[in-house]
């Protein structure tokens, strides 16, 4: 059986789509066989971005398909070695599922209040209905300086959760990357992709 | 000089919510029904299945003043009963009173 990551949140914009990407696209360069289970079938931002990447043919290819339940998406998830579920803007039964299934439950935010309590609180609620608290971690996006990464890690630790190492920046090449089906690790900044990388490798560490 | 450091590092964030404030998003349905999904009052959904299974399946149209029609769809709605149930009790009450 392979691995499951599972990105959830209860607000959209925070960086799911982003990290899943991100992580899909790293796993699969290591030769790994990745499918990203694109959950907002109303959206459906990982297969639109997934169909930018092959028309730009970017390698390496891997599998990003939509899933109207988290359910039907875990059942697919024995023939890859690793199965991301990028998971839709809402909270609700599915993300229960999500994170029953998953190895590693990721939850992205930003670095607002706007963002970080109810993103704290859909951490609760999973705790609360059984969810082991090791399994869930928090990752940092669209983050301003360093000092406000600091805030977030303090904030969160506050509530007992951990937040992986690494944050990403709030910068126009990463969202121009995706732009072009691209991924945050594969922007035309070394540094930038660095920083992506730093926080993918604390993600899988984590695992 | 007092040093004020413990109160610089203050988190400017505040506290995290506390575990008892967790909401219960997680018994919400995973899926929405869809958008385009016509709007359906309860008790006022009456089509034609609902029509075969109370056996009110003839039209039945009439001329009436505008004042009788008032009345009519006036009593009907304070006794929240269809137009069709109205016109029944009406029989009703006029064949009894045509017995006595």
């Amino acid at each position: 059986m392979g691995t499951i990551i599972g990105f959830v949140s209860q607000k959209g914009g925070v960086g799911k789509s982003t990290l899943s990407r991100a992580v899909a696209r790293e796993a699969a360069n290591e030769g790994l066989n990745v499918k990203i289970a694109d959950l907002d079938t109303q959206q459906g931002t990982s297969v639109n971005w997934h169909r930018r990447r092959l028309e730009a043919e970017l390698e390496p290819i891997f599998s990003v398909e939509p899933y109207r339940t988290a359910k039907q998406a875990i059942a697919q998830a024995d023939a890859y070695d690793l199965f991301i579920l990028d998971g839709p803007a809402r909270t609700s039964g599915g993300t229960l599922d999500i994170a029953k299934a998953a190895d590693l439950i990721v939850q992205p935010t930003g670095a607002s209040l706007d963002d970080l309590e109810p993103a704290i609180l859909v951490f609760h609620e999973l705790v609360k209905a059984g969810i082991p608290r090791d399994k869930l971690a928090f990752a940092l996006c669209r983050v301003g300086t360093e000092a406000e990464e600091r805030e977030c890690r303090d904030y969160i630790g506050q509530a007992r959760y951990r937040t992986l190492a690494g944050c990403l920046f709030e910068k126009p090449s990463y969202r121009q990357a995706q732009n072009f089906g691209q991924a945050i690790t594969e922007t035309r900044h070394a540094s930038l992709n660095q920083r992506a990388e730093t926080l993918i490798q604390s993600l899988i560490d984590s695992i | 000089m007092a040093n004020f450091q413990k109160l610089k590092n203050r988190n400017k964030l505040g506290k995290p919510p506390a575990e008892t404030a967790a909401g219960d998003n997680l018994a919400a349905p995973e899926t929405a029904p869809p958008a385009n999904e016509p709007y359906q009052e309860s008790g006022a959904n009456v089509d034609g299945r609902t029509l075969r299974a109370s056996g009110r399946t003839e039209p039945f149209a009439t001329r009436v003043t505008p004042g009788v029609r008032k009345r009519y769809k006036l009593i009907a709605m304070r006794d929240d009963i269809t137009m069709g149930e109205l016109l029944e009790k009406a029989l009703d009450s006029y064949e009894k009173l045509q017995e006595s």
